[in-house]
């Protein structure tokens, strides 16, 4: 780590062309924390259900090789080419979801998986939405010349709410959420008028929340579940008083690395949603702010960059990533420790996934790609 | 674009605060459930992680002053069925069902039981079954669908014996009764507990969770009792109890009057401490009549219970009666109220200030002009209340007190009933009158016990207890439990004094002769009282508890007895019939046995008693030889040279004195008499009667041969008009007739 900062103040010396390295060795730690965790939440899961403690760590591991590729590729593109490529890479993920309506196929209860089911070759058109939203409110924000509503509220607007709309359609609520929060950072960030966004995006997001909660009993049932905690332990409460349970008998130290005992099938697939709570059982309460922490300067670091690019569309990129991997962590967090209902988002670099996590590194190399045209002023 | 980007920057910092307000939230959220409450999600984890076996420990024994186990376990089997494995239901209930005598579909209920790890099926199963099971384990490889766990049960080897005061416990192996719950905490010892851990799918975890917390063996007990008198006691209140026909339970003590060890204690009928909820006898014909598993016989089943497993001698209460007045004449000696010297005119009753009537005595006569001494052997009721008058109201309450009789003694079994008496403020002129021969207040038989122990012992209190000593698995002794002294409530001379004139009572003309045990010297009491709270069929008081109490040797007590014979029906109510007689049979066995040696004087050995030599098939010259070795008289009959058959017959027994064997040398069979009836006559004349028709003779019944005595024969055997040879011994039977 200490090379990698070394490294980085002589890129600042010279100045041009690098990538940010504080921002990546935070990646880097944070991944292999999450990749160790993994390890760690999956094993007796992947022992009971595939007689390998190994199974998910070594997949994790794959997709991780993969990720960094595509990294790697994405840091590679220039600016210019993203810029382009922009609206159409925004018109096929609008396209996948459509297709993901009809030709989808579901794990769990909502159908919102496209590619072969089980293997690595299928994702959900969500999450690269997520990218697609955030790479066109950047793309439109760097053309925008004129002001006034149409311009400054009802075409973002429209940017943002078509995808959401569409997720909301493959009854994605968590998805939803998130797309229309990185969206919304995007707009204000923007410097849209903050009455003007409450008064429309409010009405909408207030009128197709309520709509979909009243044809939609299964995200009713979630939010009945957190609003009346004293239900069944065994049914919908069950995973979150367990994720509890793990968080809080991790005390101030921990229970140390593996020795977690709420993972063995107490907390249900701890890889998952809630494998934070398994971090927090295991590392205890510095562990688990210490990875706030990190998940903050990633942020803070995120942040800069996008100050510090001088040029609108790679500046909201940035925000816009950021923003994602901030709202997701603690949203996620915030599930976990019950203050908000438990709407199944995923802790970023930590939960397992195979395309979340390709999409994720995608979007690191996209953003390590725009720090590269950081100038530095100091 | 520079307006913008001043924008920009500023919104992305509001952004940023955003998120440090939200990580600042969880980070609250966390502390909250890390820091705060995490010893209570530490303790929920736990336990919904592991799963606790409880190891039973093994309870401890209870042995008797000599080591014998009276409480002990034995290993019992649990059946049961891991239904989740069970391949074939029908054909393990089938099975088991032949095996266990039980119903195929109450085990096929439970061996279907789908997804059950474990279903019970019995928990009491003996060795021999268990073999059985096992067989058919092992020929149809069932050992993953029926297992066996071997577990501990609460047995008596005894049984019945000593079943009130032992105590019995419960189906969760917990004293409920007797000394097993007075020192259950003692014996029951420390639960081990077995502590391993799941999942959340009852799977054992991979790693090896284990904790065992080792259990502790309960201590043992060793009692005071001893086996041979407890037997003994229970087999003459057995005899009291069905001779009198006795409607009610019998209860008897036995006791050491300077320590309260108590050697034994029975309540009649006892009950079977291996089978505590089946009816004894007596309980269970009352039953019969009601319609089983109506709501009266459930409700008579269970008071049934409860009534028999009441340990009476320290739960019941009773009015002494007349056993009382050795703890008004000790009181009046001790208080000078009194003198040996002091004369009683008895006239059959005595006018109380303050009641309707004269208060009667049990002689209606009159006792006419007697001793102090006479006063208390004959037991007459207004010369106590004399004796009372002149101790005084406050004093003798003081005593009344002093003796116990206001409280408890402390025993070590539960349930202990305390007295019925006047509060002082009640204790009228009548009241004292009455107290004085032991009436209108009721006492346990303990209680009253312990008040004679005290006159029996010199004076001191004593709390009788059953608590020898507790000793661990390896023999350490863990406590002893050491007699203390007491206070002195009587001076020893006066207690000497008291002794002497119950010990005369029972040697000369006492209402206590029944209690006489040749070669001993005992000092009794008996006493008769009138259940004053119970109506016959005609309205009458005439249900009466008849009691005698006994110490010897009288000079130097070494035992108390009492026996206590409630509502007798059959002859003579008195105690001094319906439970002297069973005193003095039982201080004959126990004094023996307790290393006391007869010391027997001029009328004792008078009829000292000698078994019968063999001597038959011996030449006539040895066998006289012998017999004149051990001064037995003989008689030869016939002109033979050789014994061919002896009357009596070898082991009988006759008296040295007026006994005699007959030798009969020719086969004559001709030398027959005839039993005489002897019903109803004194020892002296049955005697004679007897030897002259030339018989032997053998009496049965306390102090019955003392010349002079008015005991009269009540039974025979054999009867009389049999023909039977020469030298046979017939046994007769004496007792007194007296009143109290």
């Amino acid at each position: 780590m200490k090379q990698l900062f070394k490294t980085n103040k002589k890129v600042k010396s010279k100045g041009k062309n690098k990538i940010d390295y504080r921002f990546f060795s935070l990646l880097l730690i944070i991944l292999f924390l999450g990749s160790v965790m993994v390890f760690s939440a999956s094993y007796p899961y992947a022992s009971s259900h595939f007689h390998d403690g190994f199974y998910y760590v070594k997949r994790q591991a794959v997709f991780l090789a993969i990720g960094f590729a595509i990294l790697t590729l994405c840091v590679k593109i220039p600016l210019e080419i993203y810029r382009k490529i922009t609206p159409w890479f925004y018109g096929i993920c609008l396209l996948l979801l459509v297709i993901v309506l009809f030709g989808g196929f579901s794990e769990g209860v909502a159908k919102r998986w496209l590619g072969i089911p089980n293997t690595p070759l299928s994702f959900q058109p969500s999450e690269l939405m997520k990218l697609g939203v955030i790479m066109m409110l950047s793309w439109y924000y760097d053309r925008r010349t004129k002001t006034g509503i149409l311009y400054e509220l009802i075409l973002p607007g429209i940017i943002l709410f078509v995808p959401a709309v569409l997720v909301l359609l493959e009854k994605h609520l968590s998805g939803t959420i998130i797309v229309a929060l990185i969206g919304l950072s995007i707009i204000f960030v923007a410097g849209t008028k903050i009455k003007g966004m409450i008064f429309t995006y409010g009405g909408v997001a207030l009128t197709g929340g309520a709509l979909f909660l009243l044809t939609n009993s299964y995200a009713m049932k979630r939010i009945e579940s957190f609003l009346n905690p004293t239900s069944d332990i065994l049914t919908d409460k069950w995973q979150t008083t367990q994720g509890l349970y793990a968080i809080g008998s991790g005390g101030l130290w921990g229970t140390g690395f593996f020795n977690s005992l709420q993972k063995y099938s107490y907390v249900s697939e701890p890889q998952n949603d809630f494998i934070f709570t398994i971090w927090c059982e295991e590392t205890g309460f510095l562990g688990a702010v210490l990875l706030i922490t990190l998940f903050l300067l990633l942020v803070l670091r995120g942040i800069k960059i996008s100050i510090d690019v001088n040029e609108t569309f790679p500046s909201l990129i940035a925000l816009g990533i950021t923003a994602q991997i901030g709202i997701q962590a603690f949203l996620n967090m915030l599930v976990v420790t019950d203050l908000i209902p438990n709407t199944g988002i995923s802790l970023p670099f930590f939960s397992y996934g195979g395309s979340s996590l390709v999409i994720l590194l995608a979007e690191m190399g996209i953003l390590l790609s725009v720090s590269k045209s950081v100038k530095f002023r100091k | 674009m520079k307006n913008l980007s001043s924008k920009i920057k500023k919104r992305t910092v509001i952004l940023l605060a955003f998120f440090l307000i939200l990580a600042t939230l969880i980070c609250i959220a966390l502390f909250k459930l890390q820091i705060i409450e995490n010893s209570t999600y530490q303790n929920n984890v736990f336990e919904q992680l592991t799963i606790e076996t409880s190891v039973n420990p093994l309870r401890g024994s209870i042995y008797d002053r000599n080591g014998v186990t009276l409480a002990s376990n034995k290993t019992v089997w649990i059946l049961y069925l891991v239904p989740k494995n069970i391949e074939n239901p029908e054909f393990v209930a089938r099975q088991l069902s032949k095996i266990l005598n039980e119903k195929y579909e109450t085990i096929f209920e439970k061996a279907n039981k789908r997804g059950y790890k474990y279903q019970v099926i019995d928990n009491d199963l003996e060795k021999n079954t268990v073999d059985e099971i096992r067989k058919l384990i092992k020929e149809h490889s069932l050992e993953d669908q029926i297992q066996l766990s071997a577990s501990s049960k609460r047995y008596y080897p005894f049984s019945n014996l000593a079943s009130h005061t032992l105590g019995f416990v419960n189906a969760d192996g917990v004293g409920i009764y007797g000394l097993e719950k007075v020192y259950n905490n003692i014996i029951e010892g420390t639960n081990g507990k077995y502590i391993t851990a799941q999942d959340a799918q009852s799977n054992d975890m991979p790693f090896q969770y284990e904790e065992y917390i080792e259990d502790e063996n309960g201590y043992n007990l060793v009692s005071t009792l001893d086996l041979y008198i407890q037997y003994q006691l229970e087999e003459q209140l057995r005899l009291a109890s069905i001779e009198s026909g006795a409607q009610n339970r019998s209860a008897g003590i036995v006791m050491n009057p300077k320590t309260g060890e108590i050697y034994a204690m029975a309540v009649y009928p006892s009950f079977d401490l291996n089978q505590p909820y089946v009816l004894d006898e007596q309980s269970a014909n009352k039953l019969s009549e009601l319609e089983k598993g109506s709501k009266e016989y459930n409700t008579q089943y269970y008071n049934s219970l409860f009534a028999m497993w009441n340990n009476k001698a320290v739960t019941e209460l009773y009015e002494p009666g007349s056993t009382f007045k050795i703890v008004t004449t000790s009181v009046a000696l001790q208080e000078g109220a009194s003198s040996l010297n002091e004369r009683f005119t008895c006239t059959g009753a005595l006018k109380i200030d303050g009641f309707y009537r004269a208060i009667s005595c049990h002689k209606r006569k009159g006792h006419g002009n007697i001793s102090f001494s006479e006063a208390l052997q004959q037991s007459c009721n207004p010369s106590m209340m004399k004796l009372a008058f002149s101790i005084g109201r406050e004093t003798f309450y003081e005593y009344f007190k002093k003796f116990g009789y206001t409280g408890k003694t402390g025993i070590d079994l539960p349930s202990e009933a305390k007295g019925y008496y006047h509060s002082f403020e009640n204790f009228s002129n009548v009241s004292l009158a009455v107290y004085s021969f032991g009436q209108t207040f009721k006492t346990t038989a303990i209680q009253q016990l312990r008040a004679i122990s005290i006159i029996a012992n010199g004076g001191y209190d004593v709390t009788p207890h059953f608590l020898k000593k507790i000793v661990d698995n390896d023999g350490n002794v863990i406590f002893e439990n050491e007699a203390t002294t007491k206070n002195q409530i009587i001076d020893s001379d006066i207690c000497a004094t008291i002794t002497q004139i119950l010990k005369e009572g029972v040697d000369g003309e006492g209402g206590a002769k029944n209690a006489y045990v040749a070669g001993y010297s005992i000092a009794a009491k008996t006493g008769t009282s009138e259940k004053k709270d119970k109506y016959d069929e005609q309205g009458n008081t005439s249900y009466r508890v008849s009691s005698c109490v006994a110490y010897a040797p009288s000079e130097d007590a070494q035992v108390a007895v009492i026996i206590l014979v409630d509502e007798p029906t059959i002859g003579s109510k008195y105690g001094s019939v319906v439970a002297a007689p069973y005193v003095s049979k039982l201080l004959e066995l126990i004094l023996p046995y307790l290393g006391i040696k007869a010391v027997y004087n001029d009328s004792d050995i008078e009829h000292e008693q000698i078994k019968v030599p063999s001597v038959e098939g011996k030449s006539i010259s040895e066998a006289v030889a012998l017999l004149k070795e051990q001064s037995i008289s003989y008689e030869v009959i016939g002109n033979g040279d050789k014994v061919i058959t002896q009357m009596p017959r070898e082991n009988s027994v006759i008296y040295k004195k007026t006994g005699k064997i007959l030798l009969y040398t020719e086969k004559n069979d001709g030398n027959y008499s005839i039993v005489p009836d002897v019903i109803s006559l004194s020892a002296e004349q049955a005697n004679l009667l007897i030897i002259n028709a030339g018989f032997n003779i053998k009496i049965e019944g306390a102090g019955a041969f003392k010349a002079g005595s008015n005991a009269k024969v009540v039974s025979q055997y054999p009867s009389a008009g049999v023909s039977l040879q020469k030298g046979s011994v017939i046994t007769i039977k004496l007792l007194y007739d007296e009143e109290d």
